[in-house]
């Protein structure tokens, strides 16, 4: 019955998408007042679990003690759902007047038209004064502010001191080169191969497409083209791969068999390997996961030991350009980006808070005084704004990681990796 | 003609004509509930998503007519071959070991003279818990490298399990999911068991007498006097198998890894209609597959001529 189901779907989405038809929007003055007994209805959409939901109750109802006029609907889905639901309302022009976006979407819907321009608000109802202009590039569209992040996050190397510590492996600095990665590497897996179970440096730490895009930052060079097209060649992507080939062909990296064991896990939170290369913020789950405290942070080895880094929005707001309320809405957002009351609500859990006021008013736990103390200490170094990511990436990040583990069992070579890449996101991004 | 023309009552063939139709209504009025989940859920779906099967569609704009390009893309697409093949080898391989199993078990099941009811219980159960999600984990929790599969092994003498078991190795990890839907062979079971009490006890004792072995007596009277229910359950097994897609979803964690060992078809769909949102190309691949399933069973109702025998036939 499933190719019923499937059908079923297909269908009910092609009705769906029938329904849609496209309204022009009409231009709108935005207002520089809002005052607080305005009465106004807007609906506010959000992805997350049950938890999320409540804080984001207590959120909004600080909101309307504020502005006690303003009814917000709310509505949340779980991650995979948000999408499904998002997509058929976009098709129909009746988005959320305030939703909660992900860096992977944004472009997509921006270029669509699908969200009002905030830029119009800023300095008047909208305050970002707080927030880096790195930050709120990768907001940016087309000249537009379509995202406000609510959190933030960079890249980072992690590492198990507890691991290091038991044997006699000094912690990893943040001046590191590749060379120096990789002497660390096997320094590690000799000190390891004694352990029950074994513990090795890293698993390969060229199997993510955000790990090519921080190499290719560090080169100066861009990943993506203005209209969301490729803009590195396979041989880029070979030459990056084929930068671990020793480790690679001679073992040195954590097993792959393994890491498909005791996925989702793996050699770093699975406590059998000391290296994990991730967004600051996964911190938290690391600590979760490994059950300990004792996770460094430093940021990720270089060619030369400098380092070029990026703000990553975890989370931003848009409003929707159908909206009927669009400056209750962009009130809504500035409320949500900016009090420090919400920033202690939700703590780092959607990323580090983007101002500084709201980073103060976080009690925080171990893991964001971790990613928060990194944060400051590479300040300096985020010089670059996160590249804005075409529609279908999520897609191709999921394609690289499919295919590293086919290299990785030997099924291909980097040569068919980067072939078989160009042919999915020909069909992807074309 | 003209005689029975003239002998019909004209008042009162309206009546019985009213009547019928009034049936006829009362039948469609009771029918109804199923006619509009037909259509509405099963038919009016299929053929959009024929349509769409010729389009370019993304969710996101109308679709765009394409013509055959993506029926043309499917011939060059490897991923698709490899979908196909993960899943042509799991449908050969898998179906007949089920049967088999289910033909045996039920065989002993019918000659035991006491607790046949827990027995057939006991066996049923897997086959209705086994497409479960839970059960797909334990599964997976019992072929990593130190699960009990492993341990079992190297009591007997087995090699240690290598890094990952049978999970973490693209040759093993489809002998896995076959031993899973194996291991469900209850449904089957039932069914051969009933067709095994039909099978008249006089005709095994005259071959008995006639000096006929057990294998013989098998061959020659169990599988003929079986054969109705061994294609009812051959069809069914066979279309079920290429619907797999729970177990392989959750032991891969939805990668159809590792290195694409258990990419089966509907994963592949899947993963085209709803990760990458391409609808066209996805409902392509539904066609095929109906069309391949829909040749299949043709396939196997032309051969049942040749081997199935129902009681009654002269042939």
């Amino acid at each position: 019955m499933t190719t019923m189901k499937m059908a079923a779907a297909l269908g009910t989405v092609a009705v769906l998408g029938l329904a849609a038809c496209s309204n022009g929007g009409t231009p709108h003055e935005a207002a520089t007042e809002f005052a607080p007994d305005t009465e106004a209805e807007i609906t506010f959409t959000w992805w997350g679990n049950d938890e999320r939901a409540g804080w984001f109750e207590e959120a909004l109802d600080l909101f309307n003690e504020e502005y006690p006029n303003v009814e917000v609907v709310r509505n949340f889905n779980p991650w995979d759902d948000y999408w499904t639901a998002r997509n058929t309302e976009a098709a129909g022009q009746a988005l959320p007047d305030v939703l909660m976006m992900d860096a992977g979407f944004l472009g997509e819907y921006a270029d669509k038209g699908l969200f009002l321009d905030l830029g119009a608000y800023q300095g008047g109802l909208l305050d970002t004064g707080g927030y880096a202009d790195t930050l709120l590039e990768s907001g940016t569209v087309n000249d537009q502010l379509v995202g406000v992040p609510m959190g933030y996050n960079a890249w980072s190397m992690m590492y198990n001191k507890d691991l290091l510590d038991e044997l006699g492996v000094p912690y990893p600095t943040d001046d590191m080169t590749l060379d120096d990665l990789e002497a660390y590497v096997l320094q590690v897996n000799q000190a390891g191969a004694a352990h029950d179970p074994k513990i090795y440096g890293a698993s390969d730490y060229t199997g993510g497409f955000p790990g090519f895009i921080y190499s290719r930052m560090q080169e100066g060079e861009p990943v993506f083209t203005e209209d969301g097209a490729p803009a590195f060649d396979e041989g880029d992507v070979v030459d990056y791969l084929d930068s671990v080939a020793d480790l690679r062909d001679n073992g040195d990296f954590y097993p792959v068999e393994r890491t498909v064991a005791l996925d989702p896990l793996g050699g770093f939170l699975g406590g059998e390997a000391a290296l994990w290369f991730n967004f600051s913020t996964t911190v938290a789950q690391a600590m979760s996961d490994i059950g300990t405290e004792n996770i460094g942070m430093v940021q990720a080895p270089t060619e030369n030991g400098r380092h070029v880094l990026a703000d990553h929005p975890s989370m931003l707001l848009s409003v929707a350009a159908n909206s009927d309320e669009p400056d209750a809405s962009a009130v809504l957002v500035d409320f949500l980006a900016n009090s420090p009351e919400v920033k202690a609500i939700f703590g780092a859990s959607l990323g580090a808070p983007p101002t500084d006021e709201g980073r103060a008013a976080v009690e925080q736990s171990t893991s964001d005084s971790v990613d928060f103390a990194y944060l400051d200490a590479i300040e300096s170094e985020i010089t670059e704004s996160y590249p804005l990511l075409p529609s279908g990436y999520g897609s191709i990040e999921a394609k690289w990681g499919e295919l590293h583990e086919q290299l990785l069992y030997g099924d291909i070579d980097t040569e068919q990796l980067a072939e078989e890449l160009f042919s999915e996101m020909d069909m992807l991004l074309g | 003609m003209a005689g029975t023309t003239i002998a019909r009552d004209p008042v009162r063939d309206r009546a019985r004509r009213r009547a019928r139709d009034r049936s006829t209504r009362a039948g469609y009025a009771f029918l109804s509930p199923w006619l509009l989940g037909f259509f509405g859920l099963t038919a009016g779906p299929m053929i959009a998503s024929l349509y769409l099967s010729f389009t370019d569609y993304n969710l996101f704009t109308a679709p765009t007519f394409i013509g055959f390009e993506n029926y043309q893309r499917l011939l060059t697409d490897t991923n698709f071959a490899q979908a196909a093949k993960v899943t042509a080898l799991y449908v050969v391989f898998g179906t007949p070991v089920k049967l088999a199993a289910a033909l045996a078990v039920a065989m002993l099941l019918h000659n035991s003279r006491r607790g046949q009811g827990f027995y057939r219980s006991a066996y049923y159960l897997p086959s209705l818990i086994g497409g479960s999600v839970s059960i797909a984990i334990v599964w997976k929790a019992m072929f990593i490298d130190d699960g009990i599969v492993a341990q079992i092994g190297q009591v007997f003498g087995g090699s240690p399990a290598a890094d990952g078991g049978w999970v973490g190795d693209p040759g093993r990890t489809l002998p896995m999911l076959i031993l899973l839907t194996v291991w469900q062979f209850g449904a089957p079971m039932v069914i051969f068991l009933a067709g095994l009490k039909q099978v008249p006890t006089e005709m095994y004792e005259a071959a008995e007498v006639d000096g006929a072995g057990p294998v013989r007596r098998f061959w020659n009277i169990t599988i003929p006097l079986l054969s109705p229910v061994l294609f009812f359950n051959l069809l069914l097994e066979t279309i079920h198998a290429f619907q797999i897609f729970n177990s392989a979803f959750i032991i891969s964690n939805g990668s159809g890894g590792p290195a694409q060992s258990t990419l089966f078809y509907t994963l592949y769909l899947y993963f085209r209609g709803f990760r990458d949102f391409q609808m066209g190309y996805a409902s392509a691949m539904a066609w095929v597959l109906v069309i391949v399933v829909g040749l299949i069973s043709l396939l196997l109702f032309r051969s049942s001529k040749s081997w199935v025998h129902y009681s009654g036939d002269d042939k």
